[in-house]
């Protein structure tokens, strides 16, 4: 009898764990993530963020903050394939709710990847970049729920030898 | 046939408790599927008004921080990482996971200062505390220890190594749905970092890495909004979050400052003594709290 509900309780929890299912289903980033990655070389990678996007009923902007260092130069990777309907990136240098800022990168998820890499030599200043989506408005045919996909953004940083090898764009094999 | 009946109704009872948890929209019989449908938007539009809003946030690596510090000058100074004997008086969780954060940023500091000998000591002390709390997946497989062993003296291949560990934690840690403790894992390093930063800077060092220090303040920020994101918090971690707002403060009126001489650039900004002293001092006592348990 002991045997009987030990067992059930294992099975039980084990229904539970698949049922449970969270948020990888929407979001199945391993073999885009080996893409993004090979897309930062030769910079270093220091970070990934995968930014889970859900679509609503009304339009709406989701935010996101890079801190930069001063004298490092980065590349963004952005890889937009795990969404199941476009949306819109732009990069600023100051949050949303800034009085002024400027656009300083645009891009559409239609492009499926694309780096950005911001010019540090020309904006001494600039210690924040403010990522930006734009999430349209969608209701599926038979008014059901919500859909949801997710944007992988990996970040690297160059390394010191970086100028002895010219203009950043290295091999990242196979 | 006794043990068959209970069997069965074990099961019939899961099976009920799992299908009335998951199947919201079979409440109530002779429901048309119109009707059903119409309910879930409305439950889902009242949803909407509450906004199912994942945030994410951005916070570097602990060896892109120290990498930043060491290219500015700062020194190694034997002594002023945790001493690894410390790992054994963490009791709680939330204590173990600062400090396996503590320990990353020790470990980045060595391994970029090329200190091989003890490198291995920490990277034992960051796995065996990853199997604490819960990330010890991270450093399963053996070719990651045996690689660092491989590699001891060769510093390229050991950053390049620690590259790869802060890449499938960060897998790890998405796949797992365990941001929450990234994030503390993070506060762990980010005061670590600090701390390494004002203790090993001399006269030489002193301007370069204030401004460098002062830098630091747009990852704390993100930091404490990553904390509060947080709604389950221990009192140990809500009492940290309190320090670290306290210290996003004092950091908002450096730039306040650094703003009114219109400097653009954190390189170009000359803390004060003062503040500087007030910010040490404030690291150091942070710091303090964290690792001694």
């Amino acid at each position: 009898m002991k045997k009987i509900i030990v067992a059930s309780i294992f099975l039980f929890v084990g229904i539970l764990v698949v049922h449970g299912q969270n948020t990888t289903s929407y979001c199945p980033k391993s073999d885009v993530v080996v893409k993004v990655r090979k897309a930062l070389v030769p910079y270093k990678y220091t970070n990934m963020v995968v930014n889970r996007i859900v679509y609503k009923r009304s339009n709406y902007i989701k935010e996101i903050s890079i801190p930069l260092f001063y004298d490092a130069n980065y590349r963004l990777v952005f890889n937009t394939e795990l969404l199941p309907e476009d949306i819109k990136i732009k990069i600023f240098d100051a949050p949303q709710d800034a009085k002024k800022r400027n656009e300083i990168g645009s891009f559409e998820s239609s492009e499926r990847q694309f780096t950005f890499e911001p010019d540090m030599e020309n904006n001494k200043g600039l210690y924040e970049l403010y990522v930006n989506f734009y999430i349209p408005a969608y209701i599926a045919d038979d008014g059901s729920s919500f859909i949801k996909g997710c944007v992988i953004l990996m970040s690297g940083y160059e390394d010191e030898v970086s100028e002895e090898f010219g203009s950043g764009d290295g091999s990242a094999g196979e | 046939m006794k043990k068959i009946i209970a069997s069965g109704l074990i099961l019939s009872s899961m099976a009920l408790f799992i299908s009335c948890g998951s199947d919201e929209n079979s409440e109530g019989s002779g429901q048309s599927d119109a009707e059903a449908v119409q309910e879930e938007m409305l439950n889902e539009m009242a949803e909407e008004g509450d906004g199912e809003m994942i945030e994410s946030f951005y916070l570097p690596s602990a060896l892109q921080i120290g990498s930043i510090f060491q290219q500015s000058g700062l020194n190694y100074i034997p002594g002023l990482t945790n001493l690894v004997e410390n790992k054994d008086k963490y009791e709680t969780k939330t204590s173990r996971i600062l400090n396996f954060g503590v320990y990353s940023a020790d470990l980045a500091y060595i391994v970029l200062n090329g200190q091989s000998q003890d490198a291995t000591n920490y990277l034992k002390v960051v796995s065996d505390l990853s199997n604490d709390i819960g990330f010890g997946a991270i450093f399963e497989s053996k070719d990651i220890m045996e690689r660092f062993e491989k590699n001891l003296g060769n510093r390229d291949s050991i950053v390049n190594i620690m590259i790869d560990i802060q890449a499938r934690t960060d897998m790890f840690v998405d796949d797992n749905n365990l941001q929450d403790i990234t994030y503390i894992i993070f506060a762990g390093a980010w005061v670590e970092g600090m701390y390494l930063g004002v203790k090993a800077s001399d006269d030489k060092t002193g301007h370069v890495i204030s401004g460098r220090l002062v830098e630091q303040m747009t990852i704390l920020d993100n930091l404490v909004k990553a904390l509060r994101s947080n709604k389950n918090q221990t009192s140990e971690v809500a009492a940290l979050t309190k320090e670290l707002t306290k210290l996003d403060k004092f950091f908002n009126k450096l730039e306040e400052n650094k703003n009114s001489q219109n400097i653009a650039s954190f390189k170009d900004y000359k803390v004060s003594p003062e503040h500087l002293s007030e910010l040490s001092k404030t690291i150091l006592e942070l710091r303090a709290s964290i690792v001694n348990g």
